[in-house]
């Protein structure tokens, strides 16, 4: 693991690209070089600051829809990963069940869950989820199937019950893939509450967004989008950390070698 | 009272469809409390034979008894420890965690004999360390993190398999002396499959020697060498004429016809 100097210098190089591209963005738009479409980082800057109270209004039942979302994906795919692990010769049929669900487009999928349940948030969540899911289920599958030899063998001769091994050997085994999962599915999330606002409901930023599209509201439709990259970015920064926090760096538990 | 017999033990694999003897007619034995040693060239079926008596395998025939119990019964009464080539330590875990798992799975709330995780601790020398993760020592360290956690049930019989393999040869002199002295503290019968003539004559008490296709013993050597052992014993006569003789064994006289040539 880098100390905390290492990571600062690791974030000096795309920290200063992203500046740089900010203060080319706002020259571009202040010398009408950019489309009068384009709202510069400063003012989407004060549209956020002085337009927070809307915005956080609507950013609030997003927010709700994607963490409910992503959280009944992570649950399914422990729960389908969990049998899978119990049942081998169920692996096939569940990955390709899974993979037909994922090969539908979101936006072909949510028509079809509204038509079936309705215009509600239990529609909005269920069209995260299922968007969410596969990457998690993947994930969560191949971990509990990765089991070193060794560990395994160790594991029989201690004479290890089947929940033990789960337990004690599998689950912590698995938690590496299990977060590679987590971290593809935490922004899709967003994006999976945004479409399905898209679709129909009353509040959300997504409903903002296309409300300040055709509108025309130029400022508001960009600061929306900002917040949108924000909560994509701060959602795949916390399952980091989480991970950062339950994941031994260079875990591999075939002597811990690495 | 015998520590391991092992009596006319095969082992058959399929590959392919096509049957594979890698074990034939098997037998062994060693005194509880005795050090055997099992030597032969890759593919003997040396790993494969300890497999066998820690119930990760069935033989195809033949018995085995552990203290006069049945592996399976062995395995299940956590009478077996076992050590592998590689550390197998989980990551996750502290040392002194990973010493403790056997416990925690047995779902014993203290060791069965008279050594806590932390003597034991103590006794493969890794005091101070018990709260270190298995990254942050040197190989060998985790192996003695590994030996540790095979004698936490206190186990009738400890199984090693080349166990300090991955180490240079100084290291691996170390450890074999501590690994004579746990041994010695803890009256268990080991067996251990190793790669190295001088290794299996410094430890042991009886050498099992294999050859491969099938795997079978063509020599049983006993040494006759007082202990505790010391590294200057590798002087003796006693050393020396062991080490002749397995090497011998594992030889024949292919040896002869190199020196001719």
């Amino acid at each position: 693991m880098s100390d905390g100097r290492g990571l600062l210098k690791a974030m000096l190089l795309p920290g200063a690209t992203f500046v740089l591209f900010l203060i080319l963005w706002q020259i571009a738009v202040e010398y009408g070089i950019a489309p009068i479409t384009v709202a510069s980082p400063s003012r989407i800057a004060a549209t956020v600051i002085r337009e927070w109270d809307i915005l956080w209004f609507h950013m609030e039942p997003t927010l709700l829809t994607a963490i409910m979302g992503y959280l009944a994906a992570a649950v399914t795919a422990l729960c389908l990963g969990f049998l899978v692990y119990s049942m081998r010769r169920i692996e096939s049929s569940v990955l390709t069940v899974g993979a037909v669900l994922d090969s539908i487009p979101i936006i072909a999928v949510a028509p079809i869950l509204i038509i079936w349940m309705g215009l509600s948030l239990s529609t909005r969540i269920t069209i995260t989820a299922v968007i969410c899911l596969f990457p998690m289920l993947i994930s969560v599958i191949q971990g509990l199937n990765t089991q070193p030899k060794n560990a395994q063998e160790l594991f029989t001769v201690l004479a290890a019950g089947p929940v033990q091994k789960f337990r004690l050997l599998a689950l912590p085994n698995a938690l590496p893939y299990i977060f590679v999962g987590l971290k593809i599915a935490a922004p899709l999330a967003v994006l999976g509450a945004l479409v399905a606002e898209w679709t129909g409901a009353e509040w959300g930023l997504g409903v903002f967004m296309i409300n300040a599209m055709f509108g025309l509201r130029v400022d508001q439709l960009w600061s929306a989008v900002f917040l949108a990259c924000a909560m994509s970015t701060g959602a795949y920064g916390l399952v980091c950390l989480f991970e950062y926090l339950s994941v031994e760096p260079g875990q591999n538990p075939d002597g811990g070698k690495s | 009272m015998s520590g391991l017999s092992v009596a006319g033990v095969s082992k058959n694999f399929e590959i392919d469809g096509r049957r594979f003897e890698a074990l034939s007619n098997i037998d062994l034995s060693l005194d509880a409390g005795a050090f055997g040693a099992l030597i032969g060239p890759s593919g003997c079926g040396k790993s494969t034979l300890l497999r066998l008596v820690a119930d990760i395998m069935a033989p195809t025939e033949g018995t085995i008894a552990i203290g006069g119990l049945p592996p399976s019964r062995a395995r299940k009464e956590h009478h077996i420890g076992f050590v592998f080539q590689d550390p197998t330590l989980l990551p996750w875990r502290t040392v002194l965690e990973n010493v403790r798992l056997p416990l925690e799975v047995a779902g014993a709330k203290a060791s069965p004999g008279n050594a806590t995780p932390l003597d034991l601790i103590k006794l493969v020398g890794l005091s101070g360390f018990e709260h270190a993760k298995p990254a942050q020592l040197s190989g060998g360290m985790q192996q003695r993190a590994a030996i540790a956690r095979a004698l936490v049930l206190s186990p009738r019989i400890l199984l090693l398999d080349e166990p300090f393999g991955a180490l240079d040869e100084i290291s691996r002199h170390r450890m074999n002396l501590e690994l004579l002295r746990i041994w010695a503290e803890t009256r268990t019968t080991a067996l251990m499959v190793t790669h190295s003539i001088q290794e299996a004559v410094f430890m042991a008490d009886k050498i099992y020697v294999l050859a491969a296709r099938p795997g079978r013993i063509v020599d049983t050597v006993e040494v006759e060498m007082e202990r505790p052992r010391r590294l200057s014993q590798m002087n003796a006569p006693a050393f020396t004429s062991a080490v002749e003789r397995v090497r011998a064994s594992l030889f024949g006289d292919r040896l002869g016809m190199l020196n001719d040539e």
